[in-house]
């Protein structure tokens, strides 16, 4: 290999390595700074209840219907593979506890990225290309304090909210295809699920997933809204960053989060 | 890599077992083939409602950011959707 495609191999690698350690440093006083400035943003809670409006309450129609397919898809696919041992009577069971542990935070968070942060994203990038966000600072309003912390406290609190809606719907679905199409026992479904799903362990582990990827979403969202370059490509390019990147997350995360929660039961 | 995932997360099942439980288990046929069928008509509806979408949108930097979520909502649903169709008619008469 000639030395002068090498020089240029190593250029490229070594300016992404840069870029992408000085956007995480940026990104991380960025998350500082919102923290900072929530207080004068949660003092005028409009601004907040306005957000989770936007954030949740218009992504509550995906989420719903998303939760009663992934539910209605489990019961089939759950009924068929727990029947080849003989463990039909346990769909109960294995819905409740795939979508309270795993599915509900995870599909939800995946979904609330794909809906309300590529919004907030686009809408974040669309003020600052039109120069609202610099019309701001000029009338000595912080955009931090009155867009981004609004923004970003919006969908912490939406995100556990939905995946719980989440959970509730696909529940709902697999006891619809279970026990109204396959013909499960009524009885067995319920009892089974509610012996086998306790508060502690599985429900408060499931809120807490989907608090931290609510946390992580609408920080990536906010961020890259707020990064992004000024014209149309630029808008375009971050919504996308937001998705990849807030589903990236969501999926790391939710692996360290359950080696970590579930490792000591001794029931993964 | 083995000795970084082994040292979180061991659960320690035979290896052996493992893939050939897999092997015995998983046909080719209505398995594979269906997930293959699935991936396909979910290629081509996600496909055109992403390209319609863009079509019909506003040419505004507002009517593409919608149509860029009206995008990503209505192709997550087709899919979730289009899933259980496929999977009520592939699985339910394999009798597995």
């Amino acid at each position: 290999m000639p030395a002068d495609t090498i020089a240029f191999v190593l250029r490229r690698v070594g300016r992404a390595t840069q870029n992408s350690i000085s956007r995480l440093g940026f990104a991380a006083r960025f998350f500082a700074l919102v923290l900072y400035h929530s207080p004068a943003a949660l003092r005028r809670v409009q601004l907040t209840l306005r957000e989770v409006y936007f954030s949740g309450v218009l992504s509550l129609v995906i989420i719903c219907v998303s939760g009663l397919f992934v539910g209605m898809v489990l019961g089939l696919q759950g009924y068929d593979s727990l029947n080849k041992y003989g463990a039909g009577d346990s769909l109960g069971i294995f819905v409740g506890l795939s979508l309270v542990r795993e599915l509900g935070p995870v599909v939800a968070g995946l979904l609330f990225a794909s809906r309300a942060g590529s919004a907030i994203t686009a809408e974040i990038g669309l003020m600052k290309t039109t120069e609202q966000i610099a019309a701001m600072e000029m009338m000595a309003v912080d955009p931090l304090a009155r867009v981004i912390a609004p923004r970003f406290w919006g969908g912490v609190l939406s995100m556990p909210l939905l995946a719980a809606m989440f959970s509730v719907m696909g529940v709902f679905g697999a006891y619809i295809v279970g026990v109204r199409l396959i013909g499960v026992d009524n009885g067995t479904f319920w009892g089974n699920m509610q012996a086998g799903i306790e508060f502690w362990p599985d429900v408060t582990n499931g809120i807490i997933k989907s608090t931290v990827f609510g946390i992580a979403v609408s920080l990536i969202a906010v961020f890259e809204g707020y990064d992004a370059n000024p014209t149309a490509e630029g808008v375009s390019a971050a919504t996308t960053r937001t998705v990849v990147g807030g589903s990236l997350a969501i999926l790391a995360l939710d692996f360290v989060l359950t080696v970590f929660m579930f490792r000591g039961l001794g029931t993964v | 890599m083995d000795l970084w995932v082994g040292m979180f997360v061991t659960i320690g099942l035979d290896s052996g077992s493992f893939w050939g439980n897999m092997q015995g288990g998983i046909d080719f046929w209505p398995d594979i083939t269906n997930g293959i069928i699935k991936s396909i008509v979910f290629g081509v509806a996600v496909s055109l409602i992403a390209v319609f979408e863009g079509y019909d949108a506003k040419p505004t930097a507002e009517g593409v950011s919608t149509a860029t979520t009206r995008t990503v909502v209505g192709a997550s649903l087709a899919i979730l959707a289009l899933d259980f169709v496929l999977t009520v008619f592939m699985f339910r008469g394999a009798a597995s």
